[in-house]
């Protein structure tokens, strides 16, 4: 299943990160619980950079927002589900559970089942795929230029979520705040400083009626 | 321990987003501005760390030519570019860093 294929180089990266920086078992069980790439990948690198702990949850939250309206989107399509499969849903919410779901109820009427079983097609080898990398990452030597597997992945994973001009601008900025806030605000702050302008900026941009 | 506490707390809190629409919020409907501005957030916070992790060396400002992650991350947009995989460009990425270590060490 394609589906399953495409979550295995983001596990394995995130992985290798992770388990350089916490215990294996503290990698997965973020694996189990967050199950959600972007922002476990985001706080190994924070952690790994030496953030303080209350930025690092914030700033992951900020980012897993978005599965505010991807669950709100997903409601009307499963209200005939039992209801205590409401709480394994919820869990199972993801990009990509999400996005084949949604293409699915557009073509056939709305099946929990198909959705509960696209989400599990994700977890099951998100969790394999994120333990090997953590297994390779604890165990490659260092001197691989293993330093570098955390900004690498990062510079991708930006190339895949940057997907028009104006979201490639409101990084450029979000990258340059972060930097200059860096004397002003506290250590890992400027990162979510740094965000907030950014994409708050963006939203007026696309108000702008000339611009695109 | 903490740093469990620190999971537990993201993990509750993405929980928390992930079932709040579905079962009680259900009727609940952002404004397009909000949506457009969750929308762009998490590349703005990739972006940001990034730029950390790039340029950021000790507390310092690297900005030297020299700097080893600078150097190293010509390679890896390259590679992101052309194969959008992650592992790809994260081993491209490491090869580089560990070459350019032996070149100026």
């Amino acid at each position: 299943m394609p589906l399953t294929l495409s979550v295995a180089p983001f596990g394995l990266a995130y992985g290798a990160i992770a388990g350089q920086h916490m215990a294996f078992w503290q990698a997965q069980l973020m694996s189990l619980t967050v199950f959600a790439g972007t922002a476990q990948f985001i706080a190994a690198s924070m952690i790994a950079q030496g953030a303080a702990y209350l930025p690092i949850l914030l700033t992951g939250i900020l980012i897993n927002m978005r599965l505010v309206l991807m669950s709100a989107a997903l409601t009307p399509h499963v209200k005939g589900a039992p209801r205590r499969l409401y709480p394994l849903m919820a869990h199972l919410l993801a990009d990509e559970s999400f996005a084949v779901s949604m293409a699915e109820f557009s073509r056939r009427p709305a099946d929990p089942w198909f959705y509960i079983g696209s989400g599990l097609a994700i977890f099951v080898p998100w969790q394999l795929v994120t333990a090997a990398g953590a297994a390779l990452g604890a165990g490659l030597p260092t001197g691989w230029g293993l330093e570098y597997a955390l900004p690498g992945s990062l510079i991708c994973l930006l190339f895949l979520l940057v997907r028009d001009r104006r979201a490639m601008w409101v990084s450029l900025l979000a990258a340059a705040l972060s930097l200059l806030l860096r004397p002003l605000v506290s250590g890992t702050w400027s990162t979510m400083a740094a965000t907030l302008i950014a994409a708050s900026l963006g939203v007026t941009w696309k108000r702008w009626p000339s611009r695109s | 321990m903490a740093l469990t506490l620190l999971i537990l707390g993201l993990a509750l809190g993405t929980y928390l987003l992930r079932l709040l629409p579905l079962t009680a919020l259900s009727r609940v409907t952002l404004p397009t501005w909000a949506q457009d501005w969750l929308s762009l957030v998490p590349g703005a916070v990739l972006a940001a760390s990034l730029a950390q992790a790039l340029l950021v060396q000790g507390e310092r400002l690297a900005l030297s030519w020299r700097n080893p992650y600078l150097l190293a991350a010509i390679p890896a947009f390259l590679v992101a570019w052309r194969t959008r995989n992650v592992v790809w460009t994260m081993l491209a990425g490491m090869a580089a860093y560990a070459l350019v270590g032996h070149v100026f060490p």
